[in-house]
């Protein structure tokens, strides 16, 4: 057998002693209690570290591997019995390591990338050592070395289902392309601008590139570089190749996989090279190889990769050494023709000298990500995704979900928010210290935009109240607009929106003033529920509902600024706008592909860490026009009424209206009912509502809804029979009640269950 | 895929060929009766042999070759098999052999009287009367001896002919065509049996044994005991036949329990120096072979040096150094495999892509939990 040579025999070998390392010693013992191991010797290998020159000695126990368990004569190569060098080397990275030192031991996937003549090394392990080394023992690598020969011999190594291995070793650079690098790469007229993003001195390890004309010199240290996109034909999967040196190796590695770049190049070189030619320059040339992957024994390309390399030489020059361009003589230029001098040969084309041309680095390619890119990375469908919507109100909550949708790729957004971001602000909001003074609405915008490069978030932001109509740009937003989200924790915003036709779909988002529980309220797509309905069935269930009795506590905190019942200046951290934000975000991105409309609340159990879930039934809203207000209830306070009054029947019952009014909309929203008092007198003819723990009753009807709901009426039933008219008695009432309610400035509003009927009166004190 | 098993019974021999057609030839039976007591550490042969048959749904034996019949390669066999030559050694459970293999020296009293066991005697009894009924039954060479046997007993060679198998050729039972193996025949050969009629180790058989599958050919050298000075005579007889390729070996089932005396009639202090002939025959090793000793397990210590029983350690360091320079796999000993505590069958898979062993990768967790644990105080 004829093995690589690979370091020193140390001197006192096979002597643990002449090991340099512990580590190295527990691996000689197992290695020497392994039956399927014979250790042949010790040795000691000198590593380069190719930066600083420094030398490391290593460790490495040369050993020879049979433990018999594949077959002799595999078709991959590897023989019954491998000497392998174990080594050792503390540090960073990998310590332990494998190298099979039989000259021609085959190139087989899983092997790491090595220097120029070192021996291949095993690629052993799929995770980090930081992850290895918690379950790692000399013997089980021991196992793993065994492992690793055994299921490369069987072919079994790399699962059907694992991804193919990618065609080149990771290089040391990556170059970040611009997003539209592909459909622009034939533009004749650009060139790439490539700038180092440097971290300390000279060191860098990202390039960003951008496109520039190509008779633009380069700004401040950038380099100018030619490039060239190449598609090659699909190649199959193989083992991870090494760099090449030269664009004839990378040719050669190609037709060993069946494909070629060469004609590609050509086509290539040919379409982008400039009629008028071009003068030769000493600039390098970026060289971007889209390289198709192809599963074994499949012809469906799986995957693309894209690789690229730095070449020495312009595009002038990579296109005369392949003798597809030529000089001219009487300007210097390099011309695809000869039509504009004469007396010179046409270029042939059939020149090898390209096989020569350098390449100065290899260089990994990364294109910016687009947001069909992040919609991938999320698991955002594409469908429904690419839409305008409004975002009114960047705070807290606001500018969370404007950032989560970018990053998500969802959606193209106008933030709405007349509010200038100060400094207690940034506690809780994206926007940062530095940006104090600005309006939130374009510091969120510009946030949104720096998650992409130039040119593809299109978020924009709009100083102003989204109520306000006079603004022509507010008003169109909103009219273009397929979806607004109300985050404005404020009462008045949705309300206004709901009530104009012109508003698209919205949703209205907020966190309670704890910051305990977040609510999402979400009209249909037809609009026939509006946020304002959905506003008054929440406070039903608020009333109603389990988890309503403290959704609303910590209302009255003491860091009140804005008073309303969401309003977030409160003592609520970033971790709880961050949470309910996201839960907020994912449902309502989820939700709104939907047709109905929603009602959700999430509590948060602050002891585990777990949000309950409750979801109230959105019921159909019923309106009455009465003395030029609107009377609002819905369906299921209709049912509620119908079913109190059979179940007093043959006699009257009733009790008081909960609900609030909203001047502005001239608008009675009916809440809910509250049942009979005790001490109520009722019979076949008449109802006589009593007071018993009603003020109790309006109390904590008050501290549950934060007192946005109070009382605003009476009901009562009508006998078998009879309709829901008033009888002269109910007019009388009325006529009572609004004299009262006149105090107040309000209308005074009965309310009559009949017989499959329902009749709302307003009494008003002229 | 072909088989073949050897089986861990000591400084003794039993291995077994099973072909991908599921046809069973059984070299040698060393069966220790202590093992039916659970004692060990070799192996229960007959409970392995019959589980393996019952498993296959099989009561014979397609062929059982005694390579000779010194006790170590016979033991306790007569109430294994059923014997055609007497009804007491008929049913009840026994194993039938379709076609019984033996060197001439079995039909004949070749050896010395003080050898011949019991056992032996009995074989040589089934094994004439297998002869005399003109079935089951193939000898190897036909010394002259043979023919005056034949004969005395009132038959002709010629009507005995087709059971009869000289060395250069082949045993008409298998054909690579039909089995995916041939058996060819090294020894015994006419000189040694008439000429060394007291040694009967000679007189084994000795076969290269070719299997092919898919489109590769493997080559087995199946030996039972023997001498350097026989092996000698095979390497230069079959290379003036120009039949060098019979002596090629991709697994080579060393003779006589790993003696030196197999390489040279010097042990040697440190490692045995094979004599030329012999050195030939294990240069002809094959890229990945494997060397099989059905032995005790080799001491590399000072006693183990100065034993004079085999195994010895000498030669395998000859038999090492040689499996190095061709390229080889691994020396196996049969009570080592796969620890000298509890031995298991060494299984070869033959297969187009190679010859590999069959053996079970386990974790430590998945070997303590495969048996109960023992018990606690």
């Amino acid at each position: 057998m004829d093995y690589l040579s690979f370091g020193e025999r140390c001197d006192k070998s096979p002597a643990p002693e002449c090991l340099l390392y512990e580590e190295s010693r527990r691996l000689l013992e197992a290695c020497l209690r392994n039956r399927d191991l014979s250790v042949v010797e010790l040795r000691k290998v000198n590593f380069t570290n190719h930066k600083t020159g420094a030398v490391t000695a290593v460790d490495a126990i040369i050993v020879d591997c049979v433990d018999g368990t594949y077959p002799s004569r595999n078709e991959v190569g590897i023989k019954p019995r491998e000497r392998l060098a174990l080594t050792y080397k503390p540090g960073d990275g990998l310590p332990y390591e494998v190298w099979a030192l039989r000259r021609g031991f085959p190139d087989t996937l899983h092997q790491n990338y090595v220097a120029p003549r070192h021996p291949p090394s095993l690629c052993l392990y799929f995770e980090m050592w930081q992850t290895v080394e918690r379950t790692w023992t000399p013997e089980k690598h021991l196992q793993r070395v065994l492992w690793w020969l055994r299921e490369t011999a069987n072919g079994t190594l790399h699962r059907g289902d694992q991804p193919l291995e990618q065609f080149y070793f990771v290089s040391e650079f990556e170059v970040v392309l611009p997003h539209d690098f592909i459909e622009k790469s034939t533009d004749r007229t650009l060139s790439l601008h490539l700038e180092a993003v440097f971290h300390e001195h000279d060191k860098f390890k990202v390039i960003r590139a951008g496109f520039v004309p190509r008779d633009k010199a380069p700004v401040r240290q950038a380099l100018s570089v030619d490039f060239l996109a190449v598609t090659v034909p699909p190649v199959g999967h193989s083992r991870v190749e090494k760099f090449p040196n030269t664009l004839g190796e990378l040719e050669n590695q190609f037709e060993r996989r069946g494909s070629s770049f060469v004609g590609a190049l050509t086509q290539t070189l040919l379409d982008r090279y400039p009629e008028d030619g071009l003068i030769p320059e000493r600039r390098r040339t970026l060289l971007v190889l889209s390289i198709p992957r192809l599963r074994d024994g499949g012809d469906e390309v799986e995957q693309t990769e894209v690789r690229g390399l730095l070449l020495e030489e312009d595009i002038t020059s990579i296109g005369l050494k392949a003798g597809l361009l030529v000089s001219s003589p009487d300007n210097g230029r390099v011309y695809k023709d000869t039509l504009r001098f004469l007396s010179q040969e046409a270029p042939k084309g059939d020149s090898d000298d390209w096989r020569d041309i350098a390449v100065a680095q290899p260089i990994d390619i990364k294109i910016a990500v687009t947001k069909q890119d992040a919609r991938r990375a999320s698991g955002v469908p594409d469908e429904g995704s690419d839409f305008h919507g409004v975002l009114a109100g960047v705070g807290a909550l606001g500018s969370v979900l404007a950032d989560l949708w970018s990053r998500a790729g969802w959606g193209s957004w106008t933030y709405v928010d007349d509010d200038i971001l100060k400094p207690h602000n940034v506690i809780r909001h994206t926007g940062k210290a530095q940006h104090v003074g600005y309006y939130k609405a374009n510091v969120v915008s510009t946030g949104v935009g720096l998650n992409y490069s130039d040119g593809i978030e299109s978020a924009k932001g709009l100083p102003g109240k989204i109520t306000d109509a006079d603004k022509p740009e507010i008003r169109d937003a909103v009219s273009t607009a397929k979806l607004l989200v109300d985050a404005t924790t404020t009462l008045h915003a949705p309300r206004d929106l709901a009530s104009q036709d012109s508003t698209p779909r919205s949703a209205s988002v907020f966190l309670t003033p704890s910051g305990k529980s977040s609510v999402m309220l979400l009209e249909d797509k037809d609009r026939s529920t509006r946020l304002s309905h959905l506003e008054a069935q929440y406070y039903r269930a608020i009333l109603n509902d389990y988890w309503g009795a403290e959704h609303l506590s910590g209302h009255y905190g003491g860091l009140i600024v804005g008073g309303g019942c969401r309003d977030v200046s409160a003592v609520i951290s970033n971790e709880l706008i961050q949470l309910h934000g996201a839960t907020l975000a994912r449902q309502l991105r989820t939700l709104s592909a939907q047709q109905n409309a929603q009602i959700r609340t999430w509590q948060l159990d602050d002891s585990t860490g777990a949000l309950s879930f409750a979801e109230v039934p959105v019921q159909t809203p019923l309106v009455r026009e009465r003395l030029g207000w609107n009377i609002v209830f819905d369906e299921g306070l209709q049912a509620k009424f119908f079913a109190e009054r059979e179940r007093h029947l043959p006699k009257e019952t009733g009790g008081v209206l909960l609900g609030y009014f909203d001047q502005k909309l001239k608008s009675i929203f009916i809440v809910d009912a509250l049942m009979a008092p005790p001490d109520s007198q009722a019979d076949v003819t008449g109802f006589t509502r009593g007071k018993q723990g009603l003020r109790e009753q309006l109390d904590e009807c008050a501290r549950r809804t934060a007192h946005v709901v109070g009382y605003i009426g009476e009901w009562h039933s009508h006998p078998p029979g009879s309709s829901a008219q008033s009888s002269p008695m109910d007019v009388e009432l009325l006529a009572h009640l609004a004299l009262k309610m006149t105090l107040d400035g309000l209308p005074a509003l009965m309310l009559i269950v009949g017989e499959g009927e329902i009749e709302v009166s307003l009494g008003e004190v002229q | 895929m072909h088989q073949v098993i050897f089986y861990p019974v000591g400084n003794g021999d039993t291995s077994q060929i099973i072909l991908e057609n599921g046809k069973r030839i059984l070299f040698d039976f060393r069966h220790k009766k202590k093992t039916e007591e659970g004692e060990g550490p070799e192996i229960n042969l007959k409970d392995r042999l019959k589980a393996e048959l019952k498993a296959a749904g099989k009561t014979s034996f397609d062929v059982v070759a005694f390579t000779h019949c010194d006790k170590d390669h016979i033991e306790n066999s007569v109430e294994f098999f059923e014997l055609e030559h007497a009804e007491k050694y008929k049913g009840n459970g026994r194993i039938k052999i379709d076609t019984l293999w033996v060197p001439a020296a079995v039909i004949l009293e070749t050896a010395p009287n003080c050898d011949q066991s019991e056992e032996y005697v009995i074989w040589r009894q089934e094994a004439r009367h297998r002869l005399k009924q003109g079935k089951g039954i193939r000898v190897f060479s036909k010394p002259k001896m043979l023919k005056d046997w034949l004969e005395k007993n009132g038959l002709t060679v010629e009507s005995r002919k087709h059971l009869i198998t000289d060395a250069g050729d082949l045993a008409p039972e298998f054909t690579l065509e039909a089995d995916g193996v041939e058996f060819f025949c090294h020894s015994p050969f006419i000189k040694h049996v008439d000429d060394h009629d007291e040694f009967r180790n000679e007189a084994s058989l000795i076969f290269n044994v070719r299997f092919r599958s898919g489109g590769s050919e493997f080559d087995y050298l199946a030996v039972g005991d023997s001498s350097w000075s026989i092996l000698e005579d095979i390497v230069r007889t079959t290379k003036f036949h120009g039949k060098d390729d019979r002596l090629a070996w991709d697994l080579y089932n060393i003779p006589h329990h790993c003696s030196y005396l197999a390489l040279s009639d010097d042990k040697g202090e440190q490692e045995t120096i094979p004599k030329p002939l012999v050195e030939e025959l294990l240069r002809k090793g094959k890229e990945g072979a494997y060397l099989v000793s059905s032995s005790w397990p080799i001491l590399d210590t000072k006693e183990g040096r100065e034993q004079t029983q085999p195994p010895h350690i000498q030669a395998q360091k000859c038999y090492e150094t040689y499996l190095d320079q061709v390229g080889g796999a691994r020396f196996l000993v049969t009570m080592e495999e796969p620890n000298a505590n509890k031995p298991e069958p060494i299984i070869f898979k033959v297969e187009s892509s190679g010859i590999s062993l069959d053996k079970k990768v386990l974790s430590a967790a998945a070997i303590i939990t495969s048996t109960p644990a023992p018990r606690a105080g």
